[in-house]
């Protein structure tokens, strides 16, 4: 069917709903019951669609999925194969027409936004395939979506299950995003490394107001691009609701659009077989103008696209636990909020992309791998670089990843590329390639490309472009192999002139053993930019090698104007008035001054030993910010902020107490959680903070928490003291079905409770232990309970 | 049916109001606090999206404790059904700042608590502005007709069970039109959104919603004297 585009358009049916309204059909009422109900009505609609000649009718299934068909006499099984069958009814004995399965997005959003897993979201979608390849659908049509993770999981049940086509189309708004915030260069680079066949836009604008969005569909998009727009905007008028926009003038945009490169055409809210008509006629005698093939290495998280080549971009490489002590103790302990920040400190000071690598011997790198990714991608905009040396971890992290992420790494050897290669293929993300085989590191240039080529032409065999490639030509060490040095640069315009790769490297371990490392890697990495690496593996947080970056980026043109440069280095003189506290520890924690902290308590860990600095500076602070908060003196908003403050002091206690080794402050656990079903995590996190100042330790399993996770947690650590939090109504009914869990599987464990419409009394009616209706109240119940 | 964007600039956050879900009691603010509320309120300026969809919609059923607005929504409720016993007709809307301020406020969740109440409070107060100029609207549409409007009535409060979100929601098409959407537990997503109903009352009374009649009068940390009343389902 697909090869007919290049010399037909194809035309796809307008809206059904419209339809259906004027069919007297309410607002409220599932139309794809009418599948079954009312199979005549549907039969009619599609037959006057293809008596306006279109190529694909739409079947009746946008919604049929078993989360808005659980209160329905049907299930969506049945509702599909009906639909199905009512689309094929309406071609039967007409040559080149199609039936597409129409697929919607599920109606509640996947988790972090929701409570939906990626797993739940891709089960859903197979069940609906699945029930339309049986009917006998000839296209898979993914339509209407707006959030790119849900569509990811769509578009791999399609892959998983069918050989079908796959069709594929977003609703963007007139800021070029998606409602959750997609845009269109994302939606392209993410739809197209999964491998539609078809891809575009529907419904939301007007063909008019779509335009801009066409044309940067047409820009990033090697696919056929699909439209279906809107008649214009929706009015109401006596119950009906109608667009207001009329067959010519939408026929008109459409002809525009077809011209501009738009092949598969039809129509969404508001249009009828008159529109679609109207654009078949208009198109008459034209074909199709054919999609370029576009060559950008671009990696995608949900929201942001970042483009490798036309300027340095920068992969950050802090998280990776070699020899790093602190990571290493915060990856064991699962303390994920340390990995976040060391991800957010990299993101500000100017990271385009994230490293990923999460290997210690004694952990599951799997499981934390998905978990780092999942929390990471929640709140982070960069793309992620997933860096394992296991194919498990890398698959697993990267078909759970929300975008087009990177794979690091593949290497020449056949065993890393029959591992690797398929991933990469599969999933459509970049891979960075090692200029390293069978026989190691090559000593020469020369030999760094033919391991290079050999790669690019094994991926080449899997259907994987040469764009979608970063090779790394590998940095050797100058205290070790001085000679060789020089080969890794030489190799990068070497590759650089014979393939379309761009080349990453990290750099810092050519000084290894030599002192003043800072001027070698400095030095080396502005020689490295010289030679053409495109985004160099570093730190971002380091000054220095960021001044080369921002410097390099003047002298090759790429920071127009010197724009960035100036702003980092015209001394901006800012924020002068901050009042010094004289590093009085208590007085910076009381007013809650955050950038003192760390220096202060550093200079009294010289003469105190952590647990005198706690006992006589942290807890008097924080009882008299406790004394100020209870008599109104201050408020919410500085009682956290003092915590935040002592937070940073406990935090360079344990660091001082890991570098040397001696002994850290032991504390009594504590589980916190807000209960399955719930989003809302600030109470929780207010608790948790507060509590931590006060020395607990706390497992912070993170919002809508399924009751086997607790009751897991609560078992392994041996947990005395667990803290619930829900928010509404209709939540609090599942804490009460965790804390009846936990009273049957750890009856010792002490359950307090909290949340916006919980009361003592009703805290005690559903099992709690404990009611507290703040943070101080926790603390107060904590020592209770461990003082016993 | 009204679908409608607004520039973010059409509607002030009141800090003021902010301030009271923050539990200030007092009008003295200490400087960082006044710097952190002015960023979040030019930080939520810029980024989020004001939509809205209503219907003004007929009631077609009304007894003493079940009311139906033209049999799409259906809902037990003495206490609607008393407030709307004057109304034929109401307006049923939904309405969300979007989902760029919901990911800002994860995000302040996990680096900068402080800053994340603080900011959660001003987006608070935003769609709460947001729903009062919507009530606006709306109030000029009712006076058209010789009416006067009720106060706004959202699922949750009073004896108005809170899974009617997703019959709102599914008569405006607003997963569609305004990209909201609920979970399974009839909590919206994005979260600071709200859908309401607001009737169109025939006598012309007018309607001045105390603190006393909440149910959550008792247990309720943002009471005050006179005013709107709170908008802890905004949130």
């Amino acid at each position: 069917m697909l090869n007919m585009l290049d010399n037909n358009f194809l035309f796809f049916d307008g809206a059904m709903g419209t339809m259906l309204q004027q069919s007297g059909l309410k607002t409220g009422e599932l139309p794809e019951e009418l599948n079954i109900s009312n199979p005549e009505i549907i039969y009619n609609i599609h037959k006057k669609y293809v008596n306006a000649g279109v190529d694909i009718i739409t079947a009746n299934t946008f919604g049929a999925n078993r989360l808005k068909f659980k209160d329905s006499a049907h299930t969506a099984e049945e509702i599909i194969t009906a639909g199905v069958r009512i689309a094929k009814q309406s071609i039967e004995g007409l040559n080149n027409k199609y039936v597409a399965l129409d697929i919607g997005p599920i109606g509640t959003l996947l988790s972090p936004l929701g409570t939906l897993s990626f797993d739940e979201a891709y089960d859903i979608f197979k069940e609906q395939i699945l029930a339309g390849v049986k009917a006998g659908a000839d296209i898979i049509l993914f339509e209407t979506m707006t959030d790119i993770y849900e569509l990811k999981a769509a578009i791999l049940a399609a892959k998983e299950n069918t050989h079908l086509p796959i069709f594929s189309t977003m609703s963007f708004q007139d800021n070029g995003r998606t409602f959750t915030g997609t845009d269109v260069a994302t939606f392209v680079s993410v739809v197209e490394g999964l491998g539609v066949d078809v891809l575009g836009v529907n419904c939301s604008l007007g063909p008019n107001a779509l335009q801009p969005i066409v044309d940067a569909l047409i820009k990033y998009s090697s696919t056929p691009i699909m439209v279906q727009a809107n008649a214009g905007l929706p009015k109401y008028k006596n119950g009906i609701s109608y667009y207001d926009i009329d067959p010519d003038e939408y026929s008109h945009e459409i002809n525009t659009m077809a011209k501009k490169g738009v092949a598969i055409l039809g129509g969404c809210c508001g249009t009828t077989p008159e529109y679609i008509s109207s654009i078949i006629n208009s198109l008459d005698g034209l074909k199709p103008v054919a999609i370029s093939k576009k060559h950008y290495t671009s990696t995608s998280s949900s929201s942001k696209t970042v483009f490798i080549g036309d300027e340095v971009k920068i992969i950050g490489e802090r998280i990776n636990p070699t020899g790093k002590k602190m990571l290493k103790e915060a990856l064991r302990d699962n303390d994920l909020d340390y990995v976040i920040r060391e991800a957010i400190a990299q993101q500000d000071t100017g990271s385009d992309i994230l490293d990923v690598n999460v290997g210690l011997p004694d952990i599951d790198e799997k499981e934390m791998m998905i978990k780092i990714v999942t929390e990471l991608q929640g709140v982070i905009s960069l793309p992620l670089q997933i860096d394992s040396s296991n194919s498990d971890v890398i698959e697993a992290a990267v078909r759970i990843y929300n975008g087009k992420p990177i794979i690091n790494s593949v290497n020449g050897k056949k065993e890393s590329m029959d591992a690797i290669l398929p991933i990469v293929k599969k999933y459509g993300t970049l891979v960075v390639a090692l200029t390293l085989d069978e026989e190691g590191i090559p000593k020469t240039a020369e030999k760094r490309l033919a391991i290079a080529s050999n790669i690019i032409n094994t991926a080449k065999e899997y259907g994987i472009a040469e764009e979608n490639i970063l090779i790394d030509p590998l940095v050797l060490t100058a205290s070790a192999e001085q000679a060789a040095v020089m080969e890794t640069l030489k190799a990068i315009p070497l590759i650089k002139n014979k393939y379309n790769v761009k080349i990453v490297l990290g750099t810092s371990n050519v000084s290894f053993g030599l002192p003043n490392r800072k001027l070698l890697n400095t030095t080396y990495l502005s020689i490295a930019l010289g030679y053409g690496l495109d985004a160099p593996i570093t730190d971002s947080t380091n000054e220095a090698l960021m001044g080369v970056i921002k410097s390099f980026k003047v002298i090759a043109n790429q920071d127009i104007d010197s724009k960035d440069y100036i702003e980092a280095y015209s001394n901006v003189t800012t924020e002068s008035t901050r009042i010094n506290s004289n590093g009085d520890l208590k007085e910076i924690i009381i007013r809650g001054l955050k950038d003192e902290a760390t220096k202060a308590s550093k200079e009294l860990l010289n003469q105190y030993t952590p647990l005198d600095l706690v006992n006589e500076f942290m807890i008097p602070a924080l009882d008299i910010v406790g004394e100020k908060y209870e008599k109104q003196e201050i408020f919410l908003p500085q009682l956290i902020r003092s915590a935040e403050t002592s937070k940073l002091v406990f935090e360079k206690i344990k660091e001082m107490t890991l570098k040397d080794g001696s002994e850290v402050i032991d504390s009594n656990k504590i589980l916190l959680a807000t209960v399955k079903g719930d989003i809302h995590d600030i109470g929780k996190n207010i608790v948790k903070l507060i509590l931590e100042n006060y020395g607990y330790k706390i497992f912070d399993l993170g919002k809508d928490v399924d009751i086997d996770q607790i009751l897991e947690t609560v078992q392994k650590e041996n947990i005395s003291l667990v803290g619930l939090s829900a928010l509404m109504t209709t939540t609090v009914k599942n804490m009460e079905l965790t804390i009846k869990a936990l009273k049957a599987t750890s009856p010792q464990t002490k359950i307090m409770v909290g949340g916006a419409v919980l009361t003592p009394d009703y805290a005690s009616k559903i099992g709690a232990d404990y009611y507290s209706k703040d943070a101080r109240g926790a603390v107060d119940i904590a020592r209770e309970v461990f003082s016993k | 049916m009204r679908v409608n964007n607004l520039k973010n600039n059409d509607i002030n956050i009141d800090i003021a109001e902010a301030l009271r879900y923050l539990g200030y009691k007092s009008k003295e603010i200490d400087d960082e606090t006044y710097k952190s509320l002015n960023e979040s309120v030019a930080e939520l300026q810029e980024i989020s999206e004001l939509k809205y969809v209503y219907r003004i919609i007929d009631i077609n059923k009304k007894v003493d404790n079940y009311i139906s607005f033209a049999e799409e929504i259906n809902i037990k409720s003495h206490d609607l059904a008393n407030l709307f016993k004057n109304c034929d007709k109401a307006a049923v809307l939904a309405t969300t700042i979007g989902f760029e301020v919901e990911k800002r406020i994860r995000y302040y969740g996990m680096t900068n608590l402080s800053k994340s109440i603080v900011f959660d409070a001003c987006a608070a107060a935003y769609i709460e502005a947001l729903c009062d100029y919507i009530e606006e609207e709306i109030r000029e549409l009712a006076a058209k007709e010789g009416c006067s409007i009720t106060y706004r009535y959202s699922p949750g409060y009073g004896d108005v069970p809170l899974f009617h979100q997703a019959e709102i929601l599914r008569a405006l098409n607003a997963e569609k039109l305004i990209g909201l959407s609920a979970l399974d537990t009839s909590l919206l997503v994005p979260r600071k959104s709200v859908t309401a109903f607001i009737g169109f009352n025939k006598t012309n009374e007018i309607y001045k919603k105390s603190c006393l009649d909440c149910t959550f009068y008792n247990n309720c940390s943002f009471t005050r004297e006179g005013g709107k009343p709170c908008a802890k389902y905004a949130r």
